[in-house]
């Protein structure tokens, strides 16, 4: 049977397989195919018009970064780990941090306290990851020397190798300078060495950090005490900057009697004495003063040491301003924690130290600290028992010891939040200023002094060192390093809540939990009491950071988008569709991590 | 629940198969969004039947097509048939490796395609039979069908002469046929929807599978709940993850601690009028369903966890 | 080739089923109904033997068989159904979709009347009432125009892209046995190849047919329908004349019968002819120029044939098996409207044989009487021995 051209033309045939360009409309009946039959798919029509509000892609902050003190890269790393992808993990730790195998042991982790995960069952084990990547025997300095710019030429020293110091010596060189590190001491580290105690820092962890920094060309200078031995101002001359993070070490006063018998410590010549590998005679007891982490390392030393530790504290465990962590497991360990008591004055027989007579406080309103006030009651005195004393009251600054130039103090004392002094080639930072003293406050500021000498030697005086802040907050050294913005360092950068997350995609999962090896009996033991993670753990732990704020290119808007109009580009981006999306908001809704957001259209 | 699985996300993200975007639906659609996820797992050697219904004019009118494999249109309560025509055509021809999919309404299915779709599976004819249900007739403005929960707003279900009836239990309906496979599944359970389809698409026989299928005009909710709406469904037992095979053996996802009722009630405006006693005997219905299937997983196929691995 | 016949006897339903057979149609959807029934037996029995390689499907309803014909179809198989009466009505969803969608299914239709009140009886009121559909449709006279037909019909729907039914009186026919002679199975190969299609549900070339169409081409759509019917008028005399070419049977149009002189026509679709022709014969004997007509080709309806066919000056009654109230008979209103405008053909229309009723002879003689009385109404439907 013929074929009937009215029917079915040849046009009509060419137009279903071939797809039209005449509109249907303008076609004649022997044009159009006898049926109602497609010949050209939907993505043509403008559907994108309809919409109101148009989802984007945007970088939020998880609260980690904002709230760690060095700047480190939290998320970014944590997610690395997650991914399995150790290597990168560790190099962008690097990047920002050369202690990390030590914060990841003492660290105060302020950025598991800003955690959103804490909202749901606990904020991810960071610092443990931290450790884990730190502790990875893999990685050297060299390693991350990689990333580093070409020498300078320009010359530097720092004095003061604790965490300031050394965070400081690591920037400049990764910056291309040389650097010279002058302590007063005969080994690096600072308090990390001789104030925090090898049984929660071991000195074979902070010899490989250290390791890594003369690995990166950092000169050590040991035994130099400036102010003595080698005086600011002609280093200010031989130096084209000078950066000084010498740390507060002085021990503050009881000034009560019997203060100065051989008996009573300062918390730091104690902990210095045990770290130097001498043990101290302290007799069967001991009572420590003060309720700041001295105190706690001190009585725990003590406790290693053989002796019954008391805590002397005017107010209650509470108010104490050392770690929670660190109280409870002095007190686990052993250490007795007399609250609300004052010593009056030490008992003395024949010079030798039998006890300290105490008052009783209470507390009252609440100070400038905020903290309650104790008052003495009167007529409750008491006395303790002991044959030695340690006075953990504190540490302060001491700038007189390095030096007399009562204008250099001046500078100094000024220096901003980049450690710029008055002083234009003279830069201070760490404990030595003040501020928060925590190890990883210390290396935040040695890592913005190093960007502001940088800044200093090469770059132009007006620039800013502001658009390398995370948020507003710590500054990230390798986006710096890259001179140019970072995602998390671009401005108007929100941070991101736990309201702002999506909890559906976010099972609960419990935090990691490892055994620590707590001091059970009094003998002699000064191993490391939190064990770290292997690989499998670490990997475990990561997964459960929700990687607040960061496109984590899980899938979910591409997969739950009615319109297909989530795609990824060439370069694995996602990106949305604008001719096809329709602005309907699932996307945005189920973001498990606010990484997208709805705009209204203009 | 988890963020898929890598596979999932591969599939559902992969180009090879899926309508094209400019098609006609509604912002949010959860019908569009299925379907969407349903040709990913099909690939193109299927055949689709669509009967009056929104998807009938999501595709887009003459000459444009979205779907990307052969559609048929076809009478509001003639989808279960043309399928099995289709079914036979291709028999007669050798052609038996093409999968054809008839995808149909809540009103096509429930209402007036139940006698054609109960013919279709008693046959046991080789099709796939998926019905996006979203609870009402919603191409024609919003009319009540016999999917509409009880006392949920339609516009022939005001609140002055509600719905007597809770909705059907299309799934016992199916099961009393002893078809090869039944599923339900859920756009907001990705994993669970690839799994399900994947094995739909192998089995022989009739397959029926239930989408819940959230629309924000009929549902009236804001468009972008769509996917939240769909998991609250799951998570508050309201609609209920399952399989069951040959009619006999149910495997239910168990869900232990039911949550999110209230927010699923609240999100969406035809619940608005619910008094406490609505809502009493709204949940009350979800119950007593909830329970007649837990009971038949127990004594069947068992319980299963998010993943379909059967709990121990 | 040689061509060997075979003469075997079948009822109505049989010669269909045997041509359907012999068309080696590939899907069958059917539902039972009487007096269709047997056909579709046939065919489940054809299909049970191994005779024929169809998938017979057996609906719930007439509504599905002919859902599962139009799948089946757009798949580019052959495909057939069968139905009577309130099959065919409640089918007549689908009827519109079958054509809209242009699916080339042959359907069986015997002839019913439709209740209420309940008859198993003919008259042709069901497939009348399905005339607007875009069906075309064949009024068999005898078994082996049953069986000519049906073979006529696929290989018209397949060249012109629409449905046809092919209408048999319930029991006169669908139930009487006849001799019928049977091709040899290549001849029907021969005159009908397997079916070819242009467009059909196909992974490798993926269209959505049936999608909406809004009324920049809606009507263009309907046109086409139209103008296919115009063109089934030439493909249906060229598929006759290589059927009578290949075995000696014409199938016309319009069954003359001593029309060529006649003053006065009786007109009438089916078995009824044979009572027509006797009560001709009569009246020829008396003298009287009388003639009738059997129309075969109800759709497209065979305007210019009855126009060449009808003698000027004379008198025709068209005799309807079916009435649209209020109206007429349905093809006594179409042939009024052909010769509205010649006031030498006079027209009249009557109504006879509903349910069942017998038209005898007698009958037609009365429908002559009529016309040459002058007691018959050009202007009114006339009931023909109706109890008034
Ligand atoms: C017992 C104890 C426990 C602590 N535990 C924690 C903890 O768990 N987590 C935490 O975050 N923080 C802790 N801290 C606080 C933390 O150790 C300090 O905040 C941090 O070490 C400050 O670093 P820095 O570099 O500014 O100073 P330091 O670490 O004090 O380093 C200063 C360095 O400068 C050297 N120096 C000083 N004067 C001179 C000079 N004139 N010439 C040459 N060199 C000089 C010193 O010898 C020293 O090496 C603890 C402190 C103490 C005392
Ligand atoms: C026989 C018949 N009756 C009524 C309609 C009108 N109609 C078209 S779509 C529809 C409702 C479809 O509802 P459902 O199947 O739930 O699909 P939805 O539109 O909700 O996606 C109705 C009533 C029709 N097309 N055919
Ligand atoms: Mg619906």
């Amino acid at each position: 049977m013929r074929k009937h051209p009215e029917i079915f033309s040849d046009a009509a045939l060419r137009h279903i397989k071939t797809g039209g360009t005449k509109p249907p409309g303008e076609m004649t009946a022997s044009e159009l195919p006898p049926m109602a039959v497609s010949w050209s798919s939907t993505e043509h029509l403008p559907v994108g018009e309809w919409k109101e509000k148009a989802p984007k892609y945007v970088r939020g902050l998880s609260p980690c970064l904002t709230h760690c003190p060095v700047g480190n890269d939290v998320e970014g790393f944590v997610s690395k780990v997650r991914d399995n992808d150790i290597e990168t993990a560790v190099k962008l730790l690097l990047a920002e941090n050369p202690l990390p195998a030590t914060c990841g042991r003492v660290c105060y982790h302020p950025c598991e306290d800003g955690c959103n995960r804490k909202e749901l069952d606990g904020a991810v084990g960071i610092r443990a990851i931290e450790r884990y990547l730190g502790d990875h025997p893999e990685f050297k300095g060299s390693d991350i020397w990689q990333q580093a710019k070409p020498s300078s030429g320009k010359k530097i020293a720092v004095i003061g190798s604790g965490p300031s110091g050394l965070a400081c010596a690591w920037g400049l060189a990764l910056l291309g300078h040389k650097v010279e590190v002058y302590e007063q001491k005969e080994k690096a580290g600072g308090l990390l060495r001789y104030g925090i105690p090898a049984y929660r820092l071991p000195k074979d962890v902070l010899d490989r950090e250290i390791g890594r920094i003369t690995d990166v060309g950092v000169k050590f200078f040991y035994s130099w005490k400036i102010g003595e031995d080698r005086i600011i101002k002609d280093m200010l001359a031989a130096f084209d900057a000078v950066f000084v993070a010498a740390g507060a070490v002085k021990t503050r006063q009881l000034g009560i009697q019997g203060e100065n018998n051989n008996n009573v410590w300062s918390a730091l010549d104690f902990l210095n004495t045990v770290a130097n590998g001498i043990i101290p005679d302290i007799g069967a007891r001991c009572v420590i003063i003060g309720g700041g982490n001295s105190a706690v390392d001190a009585a725990r030393s003590a406790r290693r040491l053989g002796a019954e530790s008391t805590i002397l504290y005017r107010r209650t465990c509470n108010e104490m301003p050392a770690h929670q962590a660190e109280i409870d497991d002095a007190i686990a360990e052993g250490v007795i924690i007399s609250e609300l008591a004052v010593p009056l004055e030490f008992i003395l027989e024949d010079g030798t130290l039998r006890g300290v007579n105490c008052l009783r406080t209470r507390l009252g309103e609440p100070d400038s600290s905020g903290r309650r006030k104790p008052l003495p009651v009167p007529g409750s005195d008491f006395a303790i028992e002991c044959e030695s004393v340690i006075n953990a009251l504190g540490e302060m600054v001491s700038s007189e010891d390095l030096t007399s130039n009562l204008q250099l103090i001046r500078a100094m004392k000024t220096a901003d939040a980049w450690g710029k002094s008055m002083h234009p080639s003279l830069f201070a930072g760490g404990d030595f200023t003040g501020g928060e003293r925590t190890v990883a406050h210390a290396i935040g500021g040695g890592k913005r002094a190093a960007m502001a000498i940088d800044r200093f030697l090469l770059g132009t005086k007006n620039e800013s060192l502001e658009r390398y802040r995370v948020g507003g907050g710590p500054a990230s050294l390798a986006s710096y390093l890259r001179s140019g913005d970072s995602e998390v360092t671009a401005g108007g950068i929100r941070t991101i809540q736990f309201d702002d997350l999506n909890p559906a995609y976010f099972p609960a999962r419990e935090r990691a939990y490892l055994e620590k090896h707590l001091l059970e009996s009094r003998d002699f033991e000064f191993s490391e009491v939190e064990p770290g993670m292997n690989q499998a753990q670490a990997i475990e732990e990561a997964e459960r950071c929700f990687s607040c704020g960061r496109c984590t290119k899980c899938g979910l808007c591409q997969i739950f988008c009615p319109e297909g109009a989530v795609r990824k580009n060439n370069k694995n981006d996602l990106m949305i569709f604008d001719s096809h999306c329709k602005g309907c908001g699932i996307c945005v809704e189920e973001c498990p991590r606010c990484a997208i957001e709805f705009r209204e259209e203009s | 629940m988890n963020e898929p699985q890598a596979q999932t996300t591969e599939l559902l993200t992969a180009d090879h198969c899926k309508t094209s975007g400019g098609h006609l639906a509604c912002q949010g659609c959860g019908g569009a969004l299925s379907l969407r996820m349903a040709l990913q797992v099909f690939g193109k050697e299927c055949v689709f039947v669509i009967p009056a219904c929104c998807m009938a004019v999501i595709d887009g009118p003459f000459p444009v097509s979205s779907l990307g494999v052969p559609l048929m249109h076809i009478a509001f309560g003639a989808t279960a048939p043309t399928a099995s025509g289709i079914r036979a055509g291709f028999a007669a021809q050798g052609k038996d490796e093409i999968l054809v999919v008839g995808w149909a309404g809540d009103g096509a299915t429930f209402d007036i395609g139940l006698g054609a779709v109960s013919a279709a599976a008693d046959r046991n004819d080789d099709i796939l039979y998926v019905c996006y249900d979203n609870e009402a007739y919603m191409n024609t403005g919003v009319q009540q069908s016999g999917a509409t929960p009880r006392a949920a707003w339609t516009s022939t279900s005001p609140r002055q002469a509600p719905k007597y009836a809770a909705k059907k239990d299309i799934i016992s309906i199916m099961a009393a046929h002893r078809i090869p496979y039944i599923a339900s599944v859920s756009p907001s359970h990705p994993d669970d929807f690839v799994r399900k389809f994947q094995l739909a698409k192998k089995i022989k026989g009739f397959r029926f599978i239930h989408i819940f299928s959230p629309c924000p005009p009929g549902q009236r909710f804001e468009e972008r709940n769509t996917i939240k709406i769909a998991r609250k469904a799951v998570e508050s037992r309201v609609f209920p993850l399952l399989e069951i095979y040959n009619g006999k053996k149910l495997t239910l996802q168990d869900i232990p601690d039911p949550q999110g009722l209230e927010e699923y009630i609240k999100l969406q405006r035809r619940f608005d009028h619910f008094s406490t006693e609505d809502r009493k005997q709204f949940e009350s219905d979800i119950n007593t369903h909830w329970h007649e299937l837990h009971d038949w997983a127990i004594q069947s196929g068992g319980l299963t966890g998010e993943n379909g691995k059967r709990n121990s | 080739m040689s061509v060997r016949l075979e003469k075997v006897a079948l009822t109505g339903n049989q010669a269909l089923a045997h041509a359907v057979r012999m068309a080696k149609t590939q899907v069958v959807a059917a539902y039972p109904i009487t007096p269709q029934t047997s056909v579709v037996e046939t065919i489940a029995e054809f299909c049970a033997k191994g005779e024929m390689d169809a998938h017979f499907i057996q609906t719930e309803s007439e509504h599905s068989s002919m859902s599962a014909c139009i799948g089946a179809s757009m798949t580019g198989a052959r495909t057939f159904t069968a139905t009577s009466s309130q099959g065919l009505a409640l089918m007549h969803e689908m009827l519109h979709w079958a054509v809209g969608a242009r699916t080339p299914i042959v359907l069986g239709e015997v002839n019913r009347a439709l209740a209420a009140p309940w008859t198993i009886l003919s008259d042709q009121s069901d497939s009348m009432a399905q005339r607007d559909t875009g069906w075309m449709q064949f009024y068999c006279g005898n078994n082996q125009e049953v069986f000519d037909t049906a073979l006529l019909a696929f290989k018209l729907c397949e060249a012109v892209l629409l449905p046809a039914m092919v209408v048999l009186d319930a029991f006169v026919l669908s139930h009487s046995v006849e001799g019928v002679l049977l091709p040899h199975q290549e001849l029907v190969n021969q005159y009908l190849p397997l079916r070819e299609t242009l467009a059909k549900l196909d992974p490798d070339e993926p269209h959505a047919f049936g999608g909406m169409m809004f009324p920049d081409v809606f009507m263009e759509q309907r046109f086409k329908i139209e103008e296919s019917m115009d063109i089934a008028r030439g493909v249906i005399m060229e598929c006759a004349t290589e059927w009578d070419a290949l075995t000696g049977r014409l199938l016309k149009p319009l069954h003359c019968y001593h029309t060529e002189d006649a003053e006065y026509i009786v007109m009438c679709l089916g078995t009824a002819f044979g009572a027509a022709m006797q009560a001709v014969d009569q009246l020829r004997s008396k003298g009287i120029k009388a003639g009738a007509i059997r129309m075969w080709q109800y759709r497209p309806f065979p305007t210019q044939e009855l126009i060449d066919t009808i003698p000027d000056t004379s008198s025709l009654a068209v005799v309807d098996r079916a009435v649209s109230f209020g109206c007429g008979g349905p093809v006594g209103t179409e042939t009024k409207a052909i010769f509205s405008g010649n006031n030498q053909v006079k027209v009249y229309n009557y109504i006879a044989g509903l349910g069942g009723r017998e038209i005898r002879s007698s009958s037609f003689e009365k429908v002559f009487s009529g016309m040459m009385e002058n007691t018959a109404s050009q202007n009114k439907i006339n009931w023909l021995e109706v109890r008034q």
